[in-house]
């Protein structure tokens, strides 16, 4: 628990109302993230996993201002940044934190060159001289690996291949050396031969300019290979946070255990523990407060109906919303 | 290693062209790939082709004509005669085609071709403009609808439903009796008016498209006003299509001149529609009347239905750049 937080994130929630026209008055809510806590130190991976509709792209975006919290409050370098307003906050705010998308197809626009798509934070943020900002566009596009870089400078998206789109998207973000990332599944887009290729250049760069990054993915193996830290969301909920390898070892929520169980393992004598769980995600419309878990969990219990489970530290930086488990590691049932 | 990185970017710096010129090249390129799929339209070509003569027939034949044979004193000693305007004394009006008059006199004794070829870039004017503020005021209203949603979104639809169910000619019949109409104001009325029509409607949903990709969240990311996003991404990306509907929109201003010059409503020196009024209010488009006195409407009404013909067919010519369905394989 050393080392400067960079982002910390306290009890954010998003909800979006489901209306039926401009005039009406919202009546339901989709709780896409509820009551979320964590924070992340300089330089330091968090990643993000669940099943597709948990919430965690949601939880990017939302820190990112692209949409605006419900509730909550996030910290950034210190400074309180869960409603901007001012312009020069947000310049700052925005110069300092980038995403990338998940699709490099779509996340470039196919009317601009990689020189004008890479330069656009900069012109956005009006930073530096033109020559200036040439300059720095072709360091970052040979950092990426987009090499000779002036050969591609003046090229448009749909001349390249989906690696190197993906690179260029790195690039973009990383131009202006921010120091908090939101990474939406850059390699679940790509190829498996390329993804190896750009999760590494992506340790690389993080180790190199000593980022800090939210990395969502669907992908335990991919979280575990780049992320320092795990967290585990279901349906807007976190139900468990620990260190990749503690949480990857030692899974305590059902949860997890069921995502753990259905990672394949590439050896065919292999025998786990299968953890069956029932039925298919859900809904987060106006949930009950109740276990999100309830209603698929083999362990449910009369008390998971009644109430929500609290996250709780059991110990070594592993917390687990789950009523099988108690403070320092006390097993329940 | 950033030794190395350094150096290469110094000498790969001194190399570099200028980005202007660059764009220029991005520029020609791309229009040079349009051009290609463009001009593999049979339609597309023929539209171009009218377009064309019209143009060298208003913009170039009618001023060295005006200088040379149609000069004001020329003609004849005896009356200072002008083709346009002045009435012809040497026959009885209107004449038929003859070497003096290649598409013979009207009523007042004005020569055909002459009225033809002048009014010919007044009409290229008006459809232009016309279809310019139609277009800038669509791309605008469209993008910017597309973009806020919500209240601005809905009231803009609404009016967009508002016009297009307007009565459009009658409406115009209604303004040219209230106040002097010339050409110019004509252009600004009709794109003022299309403007908030269909073609708003059309961008929009264009505009919607283009707003739900990510680029423009990763632009949001970076701190992009509003503004700039509307300006730098989603005009761009709507901007072929806006082109496309100044073609189509060109066609409806013209046609729409002659539909209110013909019935004499406009504050205008000449027209093609006002050439048609002409014959028509001296008697000469009647019954059976109308075949005996060909000269007088045919070559007007020809060049409008060519005209605008041309531009619609340009129209789909282009839209066969822009949407890449429509191309043949």
């Amino acid at each position: 628990m050393s080392g400067e937080i960079v982002l910390k994130v306290e009890n954010l929630s998003k909800f979006f109302p489901m209306k039926k026209s401009v005039f009406s008055r919202a009546k339901h809510f989709l709780h896409a993230v509820d009551n979320l806590n964590f924070q992340i130190e300089k330089g330091k991976v968090l990643s993000l996993v669940g099943e597709s509709g948990c919430g965690k792209t949601t939880t990017g975006k939302t820190i990112l201002k692209l949409y605006e919290p419900t509730g909550g409050k996030i910290t950034f370098l210190g400074k309180d940044v869960t409603h901007l307003h001012e312009a020069e906050d947000k310049r700052w705010f925005h110069s300092k934190t980038q995403m990338i998308f998940q699709d490099p197809f779509e996340s470039l626009n196919p009317r601009k060159t990689i020189f004008d798509i890479v330069a656009e934070p900069m012109n956005i943020q009006n930073f530096g001289t033109l020559k200036k900002r040439e300059l720095m566009v072709m360091d970052i596009l040979k950092r990426v690996g987009i090499s000779p870089p002036d050969a591609f400078l003046w090229r448009y998206p749909h001349e390249l291949s989906g690696g190197q789109r993906q690179r260029v998207a790195i690039a973009r973000a990383l131009v202006m050396k921010p120091e908090f990332v939101v990474a939406d599944e850059p390699t679940s887009m790509l190829d498996v031969s390329i993804r190896t290729q750009v999760m590494k250049l992506m340790m690389e760069l993080i180790k190199e300019m000593n980022m800090s990054f939210l990395y969502i993915t669907h992908d335990l193996a991919v979280a575990r290979y780049m992320a320092d830290e795990i967290s585990v969301m279901y349906l807007g909920r976190m139900v468990e946070y620990a260190d990749s390898e503690e949480l990857i070892n030692n899974p305590l929520h059902p949860y997890t255990k069921a995502l753990i169980s259905a990672v394949p393992v590439p050896d065919p004598e292999f025998k786990r523990k299968s953890v069956e769980i029932k039925g298919g995600i859900g809904k987060p419309i106006d949930p009950l407060p109740r276990c999100r878990f309830y209603d698929r969990c083999p362990f449910a219990m009369e008390i998971c109906n009644q109430k929500e489970p609290e996250l709780v530290d059991v110990g070594q930086n592993h917390k687990v919303a789950c009523f099988l488990y108690k403070k320092d590691g006390d097993t329940v049932a | 290693m950033t030794d190395s990185t350094n150096t290469t970017v110094e000498t790969t710096e001194a190399k570099l062209e200028s980005p202007i010129s660059i764009r220029m090249k991005l520029m020609w390129r791309s229009f040079k790939e349009n051009w290609k799929i463009f001009s593999q339209s049979k339609i597309g070509m023929i539209g171009l082709y009218i377009v064309i003569i019209f143009a060298v027939a208003g913009f170039i034949v009618y001023p060295i004509l005006a200088d040379t044979v149609w000069k004001t004193t020329s003609l004849n000693a005896m009356v200072s005669y002008n083709p346009v305007t002045g009435y012809d004394f040497l026959q009885n009006n209107p004449a038929p085609p003859s070497w003096a008059h290649l598409l013979g006199t009207d009523p007042l004794g004005r020569d055909i071709l002459a009225q033809l070829l002048y009014s010919t870039p007044r009409e290229f004017m008006l459809g232009i403009v016309a279809a310019l503020i139609t277009v800038i005021i669509g791309t605008l209203i469209g993008t910017i609808a597309a973009y806020f949603g919500g209240a601005l979104d809905t009231f803009f639809m609404r009016v967009a439903d508002i016009v297009l169910l307007f009565p459009f000619i009658p409406f115009l019949i209604v303004i040219s009796g209230m106040m002097q109409v010339d050409l110019l104001t004509l252009a600004l009325i009709i794109g003022l008016l299309s403007g908030f029509g269909g073609i708003t409607i059309v961008l929009r949903s264009q505009a919607l498209i283009v707003k739900s990709r990510p680029f423009i969240e990763s632009a949001k990311v970076s701190g992009a006003s509003d503004s700039y996003i509307i300006v730098n991404h989603i005009i761009p990306n709507v901007m072929p299509l806006s082109f496309l509907y100044m073609m189509f929109n060109v066609t409806g201003a013209i046609f729409s001149e002659a539909v209110l010059s013909f019935f004499g409503l406009l504050n205008i020196k000449m027209s093609w529609g006002l050439m048609i009024y002409t014959a028509d209010t001296a008697g000469y488009i009647i019954g059976s009347n109308i075949w005996n006195y060909w000269w007088l409407w045919l070559p007007a009404g020809a060049s409008i239905t060519l005209l605008c013909g041309a531009f619609y067919f340009i129209g789909r010519g282009l839209d066969e750049v822009v949407n890449p369905r429509l191309r043949k394989r």
